[in-house]
């Protein structure tokens, strides 16, 4: 390094030597600065947004997004390892997941997985992140009861409806009606569940939707349609879906003019250009290799005259 | 020609005959270090054909590494050949002729080499006969094997012409030390040249149409290789000034390797005498341009991205000012900045310092290209959550380093024996009679 140091300056001369040294390595002198302004610099606090609810299979899903603020904006915190657990005292750890490009860590328990129950029936699910050099550790963690929730497509008559049964269980183990229990009713879209139904449950633990004749589905009609006890004090977020063949068949129709270049056949335009191109090039090439040959001929025309053999 | 002409064609080949004739124990040397970085290589290519693809840092989210990276690299150092040579040739530039062997050389060494990165990158070989036999016009990738074909049969065309005259000139020197096996591939190959004013017109008239067509080739081929990553939805990559920017940076880095050869061969065959300073500054100032139009697009290409503010193409920016900041400050400031400083001032014009900026140039944009590849396979359209770790961090190993030393081993490896073949310093251009030339030819 040092070696490379006075040849640089041997031909450089010594003030412009300093001027362009300094130049290189104002990278370094600003990383020095950098890293020293980080050392200096406190943790940030992290925000940990927590969601989970239970599916009507079993199993129930545990998501949790990690962001920060800098300079005014939300910005994600990417590949931290966020670790879900249960149980009040989070007796139970159930998995660590690092977070994606868009901070959102997500963790699915399976069935078989039984949960710890707390004195009240309650079931504790979190997720926390124990912080790293550039981030506080933070946690959340919410308590709720187990249910069950079921789906029931009625499409039998000429009107459709939709049934959402949902029961708690006392102290004794037997089924409690969620009643007054707000329920809403989604078909999924492209980016997001439309709302198409809202009720709620009754005191026979039951709740019934009109389902609405005339929706869009996939190419066969599929609709996918869920229901949702949203935020609820006592059970938290539960959620039920099923796929019913009850929407109206959707048609794409392909353009006669379809722009694309993964049609069947390239577009007229390209070919002609290819050609064209092709056509162009590989011609001037035949010409300069002909010019090679003609080089050639006439050197043996040359020695013909020249010697006459 | 006239009696100057004659005398420096004279010397020229009393300087350079006898470095045809004899291989010292240094060339010898230099040679045997290039074969071991080849056959390092080989053992790579070994391992990863008897491993598979696992070898690499390659995986389902980042499937291009540095394979692609070289294969970019390689062709651009190709097309900024054939653009420099063919417009010294065009142009009739007066200090061409030093300068002009080596990029015409660098023209069709690196179109070699190149290609065979994708052949390293592919997974299934056995279907590569597939692009050729059952060829899709709208797809990017035929486009590139069209081009680059046609690009290899022009470059080839082209040094050819070039050669003839020195090929003829190495026929008629009598009392050459070498096996008459040369001898004879000379003779060969110099078509029975004889420079008669018949033969000069149709080889000026070749010559300078080749010349037109490589630079417009390269212009396309470029484009043309830019325009598989340009028409990708893949957030960095779907920009419309992709083409002009990859020329632009193939010219940048072409430059800087012409330059640092032009220093090599000063250097080893003591050309002190015809490569000079005022050679080393115009290719300099040629870089400097460059480098100035270069910074241009490169500051447009992610300015209006950044300011568009699409989702992915922010995560990939905020990645590239945070994972890859000091790649990305060393490719994108350093590498432009520091040619421009050198070349600009006057007082920092020496050989050495012209030179040790062309090498930082030409490190940035090889730093360039991986930023371009694998930052955005990092970060892709569709979640990656739930894919396995290795899946979506790209990270090289040993295999593709030694095929990448491999593939500098074989520049210099074909360099080399391309010295063996025809003087590096072309005798018909050194001496060439422009006047004459633009009489004879008439258009």
């Amino acid at each position: 390094m040092k070696n490379i140091h006075i040849n640089i300056r041997s031909f450089m001369g010594k003030r412009l030597a300093v001027v362009f040294s300094l130049l290189l390595l104002s990278p370094l002198f600003s990383m020095a600065q950098d890293s020293a302004t980080a050392e200096a610099a406190e943790k940030k606090p992290p925000s940990l947004e927590f969601i989970q609810y239970k599916n009507a299979n079993g199993t129930r899903t545990l998501k949790a997004s990690l962001h920060y603020v800098e300079n005014k904006e939300r910005k994600a915190v990417r590949g931290a390892e966020i670790t879900f657990f249960s149980g009040a005292d989070k007796s139970l750890e159930l998995n660590k997941v690092k977070t994606s490009l868009k901070g959102e860590a997500i963790f699915v328990i399976p069935v078989s997985k039984v949960l710890p129950l707390d004195e009240a029936g309650l079931i504790t699910v979190g997720a926390s992140f124990a912080g790293n050099e550039k981030f506080e550790g933070i946690e959340d963690q919410v308590s709720v009861k187990d249910v069950n929730f079921k789906l029931t497509p009625n499409g039998e008559d000429s009107i459709k409806t939709i049934t959402v049964m949902a029961f708690g269980t006392n102290d004794k183990g037997a089924p409690i009606p969620l009643a007054d229990a707000a329920v809403m009713l989604y078909v999924q879209r492209m980016f997001s569940p439309l709302k198409i139904g809202e009720g709620k449950i009754d005191s026979a633990g039951v709740c019934v939707f009109d389902f609405p004749a005339g929706l869009p589905g996939d190419s066969a009609g599929v609709l996918h349609v869920i229901a949702r006890i949203e935020e609820n004090e006592t059970y938290g977020n539960i959620q039920a879906d099923t796929l019913l063949k009850w929407g109206v068949e959707a048609v794409h129709v392909v353009p006669g003019s379809y722009k694309a270049l993964w049609s069947q056949v390239a577009p007229t335009w390209m070919v002609q250009t290819l050609i064209i191109l092709l056509g162009g090039v590989w011609g001037h090439y035949a010409y300069a290799v002909y010019k090679i040959f003609k080089i050639r001929r006439i050197a043996k025309m040359e020695e013909y005259e020249k010697f006459g053999v | 020609m006239n009696s100057d002409k004659k005398q420096l064609e004279s010397k020229l080949l009393a300087e350079f005959v006898p470095r045809l004739e004899k291989t010292t124990l240094s060339w010898y040397l230099l040679f045997g270090f290039f074969l071991l970085l080849f056959a390092f290589g080989v053992y790579g290519l070994v391992t990863q054909i008897r491993e598979g693809h696992i070898v690499t840092g390659m995986r389902d989210n980042v499937v291009w590494g540095m394979y692609i990276v070289n294969f970019i690299f390689f062709m651009g150092l190709s097309y900024a050949g054939a653009l420099v040579s063919g417009s010294l040739h065009l142009f009739r530039s007066h200090w061409r002729g030093p300068v002009i062997r080596i990029a015409e050389l660098v023209t069709v060494i690196s179109l070699l080499i190149g290609p065979c990165f994708i052949l390293f990158c592919i997974g299934r070989l056995d279907r590569l006969h597939f692009l050729i036999l059952y060829p899709r016009i709208q797809s990017p990738i035929t486009w590139d094997v069209i081009a680059i074909t046609t690009d290899i049969f022009g470059c080839f065309i082209f040094l050819y012409l070039s050669f003839i005259e020195d090929f003829a000139t190495l026929r008629d020197r009598v009392n050459m030390k070498m096996p008459e096996w040369r001898k004879k591939i000379y003779k060969v190959l110099a078509l029975g040249y004889t420079g008669t004013p018949a033969q000069r017109k149709q080889l000026v008239l070749a010559r300078d149409i080749m010349a037109g067509m490589i630079i417009a080739i390269a212009v396309i081929v470029y484009s043309v290789l830019a325009w598989i990553f340009g028409v990708t939805l893949q957030p960095g990559w779907h920009s419309t000034i992709f083409g002009p920017y990859f020329v632009i940076a193939a010219v940048f880095s072409g430059t800087g390797l012409l330059i640092i050869l032009m220093w090599f061969f000063r250097k080893i065959y003591h050309l002190e005498e015809y490569i000079t300073r005022t050679h080393f500054i115009n290719v300099g100032v040629i870089m400097l341009v460059i480098a100035c139009f270069y910074g241009y697009f490169t500051f447009s290409d992610y300015l209006t991205k950044w300011y568009g503010s699409v989702k992915m193409d922010k995560v990939l920016i905020d990645r590239l000012f945070t994972d890859f900041y000091w790649l990305f400050i060393f490719s994108n400031y350093v590498g432009i900045l520091v040619p421009i400083v050198v070349v600009g001032l006057p007082r920092l014009r020496t050989i050495n310092n012209i030179t040790f900026a062309a090498l930082i140039a030409l490190i940035g944009l090889w730093v360039n290209r991986y930023l371009i590849v694998i930052p955005t396979l990092e970060t892709p359209y569709l979640p990656i959550q739930d894919t396995r770790e290795a899946w979506i961090s790209y990270s090289s190993t040993w295999v593709e380093w030694s095929l990448s030393l491999a593939g500098i081993a074989v520049f210099g490896i074909l360099i080399m024996l391309a010295t063996k073949l025809v003087p590096i310093i072309s005798v018909s251009e050194m001496t060439d009679d422009d006047e004459k030339y633009k009489q004879k030819v008439s258009f």
